[in-house]
């Protein structure tokens, strides 16, 4: 009888313990507002797992759309959350009349920052963007379907070739795009897709520098106002109390160096939003070369 | 392990959409939308298989006994069956037909084996943009040419189904849709374009379940099933049969890849001239003919793999069920296409279950056939209401999960007058111009951009 008793009180203990401990970690869910299967959703649920590694009771929270997220927003749930959300995808929600406004409050800080790249199937017999150019009037470019009107209108000053964007839905279909002989160049993210498909060669980045051998756009087409424009992303805050925002902060600004996160990055050779400076300015930088103007929030 | 819960089951189903007229493969595969969310590709495909495969062989034998098609490619059935199952010989019509689908079946996968590699080699050499638009328009166009009763109806239907498609954002090319006359500020959801699941109900199910009802005015079940041959008097008769059925097979495998008719014109097609050939030597039997019966069922069953080439290859549906199934298949953002179909291997996964699926559906088929005058003691009419009503609730409970109940149940009642007109016209054209509309518009919009942009 004492044994059970004290086997009952244990537990009862053990519970509780269990149960303070629990109480005591601090709440971080991630929203993801996009589909299942891409980008988005594989970053939101490294961001879940590291901040779980950090210590937060984080869950991920699949809202889908931005209609969606906003109305998640919207609702008293206990639980703070972030969402990732990058610069061209701001512009794109706010034209669509789904507008989530940054403020300084909502803008908890930078995650990363991707270069893009410019690329040519691998069969063709590419060995300088001039040699490419050399005889042409006009190039077709796969790009993606948000990409904004008169992105490459620059480049025919520069060149004396008119790149014609085409416009395909998805980062993947870009690369079939080009693979399948519609196009005869592809502008993009420079991601490990990029990096790793044979079947393409791309030559060029966004980034200031050369990368693994391949110039920086600002040599290939120096006058191109989007030669160093990348994929900038940024932490959103959804009802995240003020008490617990400057941990939240610190916390997001360091999680770049996160055991999956930090090889992630690297992989593509990002540059993580902590090794950024000023970084809010740096995102609106990011909305108005891709936006061509200030935007309503701004 | 769990492909193979999705094929008992797709069988399973498949039997079940074979046996309630009107039912059919595609309100099936609509109201499979739980089961299939979190599925992998190959569940989705296996699952497909096997509802296609089974439902042929359930649907001849409801065709031949209650005289009542399940779908279009069971009319023969319906007219031969029936009248051999009037004069006493139904169960010969039954094993025949049934023997027939499974040869028909093994012959397709032969034709399939002897055509892959070259389609696959010119999909790879020559399939572009350029290509895709022309089968997207030859698709689009033969739907309304070849179905229906009049092609002023069918464009009308089509155009209907491209207006709702086109509602929202639309990504290729990237605007919003009419933003000054559709009200998006008044109903943000609007912009995430229309939810295929209630439209689906409400603009193909509902005039369907219509068009069913109307079959059963009138009917009366009162003569019974009865088998008294043994097994191998039905072999015996097959035998004498064999030259109708490959007939059929062949007519099956070329005509299965014709649009959105595959099936139903193969069946009748391979039924007519096995008719004229019979009428002309004098050997065709008016009151409920067996060979004709065995050829159109051959050739039916011979379309299923071969029908889904396109599908399966480049990603284009040649039928509604198979719209319905890319729907699905692009809701998951899957990619489909030879190099994650084929050259990962799963099609040969695909192939050796479509063979195990045939065959145990045939195996289940022929005992099964003697229960079948429970289904004189159902009314049929309730239980086609009943599907209607378990699939409103479905609508309900698929807006529930993504917090949009009161946007779907709005569409889905919002709908139903055009639903009601549509019990009159080809609901399938809307359908598939509604799934289609997306890859239609973002291919022309490549194909002007990439030419004269």
């Amino acid at each position: 009888m004492t044994n059970k008793i004290k086997t009952i009180a244990f537990s009862m203990v053990f519970m509780l313990l269990a149960n303070l401990a629990y109480a005591d970690k601090p709440i971080l869910d991630v929203t993801i507002p996009s589909s299942n299967k891409g980008n988005s959703w594989a970053e939101g649920n490294m961001l879940s797992d590291a901040l779980k590694r950090m210590g937060y009771d984080s869950e991920v929270v699949h809202t889908k759309k931005c209609v969606n997220n906003k109305s998640y927003m919207a609702k008293d749930t206990g639980r703070p959350a972030v969402f990732v959300r990058d610069a061209g995808r701001y512009i794109k929600d706010e034209s669509r009349n789904c507008k989530v406004e940054i403020t300084e409050d909502s803008f908890i800080n930078l995650f990363y920052k991707r270069h893009q790249t410019m690329c040519v199937r691998a069969d063709e017999p590419f060995t300088t963007i001039d040699d490419f150019l050399s005889g042409k009037t006009r190039v077709t470019v796969a790009v993606t379907h948000s990409i904004n009107d008169g992105v490459f209108d620059s480049l025919l000053a520069e060149s004396g070739v008119r790149f014609v964007p085409i416009r395909v839905k998805g980062s993947k279909n870009i690369i079939k795009s080009l693979v399948a002989g519609d196009t005869d160049l592809m502008y993009s993210g420079f991601t490990k897709r990029e990096i790793g498909t044979k079947q393409i060669n791309c030559f060029t980045t966004s980034a200031s520098g050369e990368v693994d051998g391949r110039p920086a756009m600002s040599t290939l087409f120096p006058n191109w106002n989007l030669n160093s424009s990348g994929t900038i992303k940024y932490f959103h805050a959804v009802n995240i109390p003020a008490e617990q925002m400057a941990k939240v902060k610190a916390d997001l600004n360091r999680i770049t160096e996160d055991v999956k996160i930090k090889p992630y990055l690297a992989s593509a050779y990002m540059t993580p939003g902590s090794a950024i400076d000023d970084q809010y300015t740096e995102f609106w930088k990011a909305v108005e070369i891709i936006a061509g103007k200030k935007v309503a929030s701004q | 392990m769990e492909e193979l819960l999705f094929v008992v089951l797709g069988t399973l189903l498949g039997f079940l959409s074979g046996i309630i007229p009107g039912v059919g493969n595609t309100i099936m595969i609509l109201g499979s939308y739980p089961l299939l969310k979190d599925a992998s590709l190959l569940q989705m495909l296996l699952y497909y298989i096997a509802i296609i495969s089974s439902s042929q062989f359930s649907g001849s034998v409801v065709a031949t006994v209650f005289g009542v098609p399940g779908e279009s490619s069971s009319l023969p059935a319906v007219i031969e069956g029936n009248r051999m199952f009037h004069r006493g010989v139904g169960n010969f019509a039954i094993s025949n037909a049934a023997l027939g689908s499974i040869l028909g079946a093994f012959v397709s996968v032969v034709v399939v084996y002897s055509v892959l590699p070259f389609a696959i080699e010119l999909i790879k050499e020559f399939y572009n943009n350029n290509v895709q638009v022309i089968i997207l328009l030859l698709a689009t166009t033969s739907i309304c040419v070849l179905m229906g009763k009049s092609i002023a109806q069918n464009v009308f239907v089509f155009a209907i189904g491209i207006f709702l498609g086109l509602v929202g954002t639309n990504y290729v090319p990237n605007y919003v849709f009419l933003p000054q006359i559709i009200p998006y500020e008044t109903f943000p959801l609007l912009l995430t374009d229309l939810p295929l699941f209630p439209i689906i109900i409400s603009l193909y199910v509902f005039p369907v379940l219509l068009q069913t009802n109307a079959m059963f005015d009138g009917f009366t079940g009162s003569k019974k099933y009865v088998d008294n041959n043994k097994f191998i008097e039905h072999i015996k008769q097959f035998a004498k049969n064999i030259s109708s059925s490959l007939r059929g097979s062949v007519f099956g495998c070329f005509i299965g890849l014709v649009p959105h008719i595959g099936a139903s014109v193969a069946s009748n097609l391979s039924y007519a001239i096995e008719r004229k050939f019979l009428v002309k030597h004098k050997q065709y039997h008016t009151k409920g003919d067996i060979k004709t019966l065995v050829a159109a069922e051959t050739a039916n069953n011979s379309t299923g793999l071969v029908s889904m080439l396109p599908l399966i290859l480049i990603g284009i549906p040649i039928s509604a069920s198979e719209a319905m199934l890319l729907g699905y298949i692009d809701i998951n953002n899957y990619d489909i296409n030879y190099e994650t179909t084929v050259e990962s291997g799963m099609f040969e996964t695909i192939v050796i279950w479509f063979i195990g699926i045939n065959t145990v559906s045939f195996l289940l088929a022929w005992p099964l056939v003697r229960y079948v005058n429970i289904l004189t003691k159902i009314n049929m009419k309730h239980m086609l209401w009943a599907t209607g009503l378990a699939l409103v609730a479905l609508t309900y409970y698929l807006g529930a999960k993504s917090f949009e109940e009161v946007y779907y149940m709005s569409v889905l009642i919002g709908l139903l007058p055009l639903g009601y007109w549509l019990r009159k016209a080809e609901p399938m054209i809307l359908m598939v111009a509604f799934i289609l509309q997306d890859k239609l518009f973002a291919s022309i919009h490549m194909f002007y951009s990439i030419h004269y942009g």
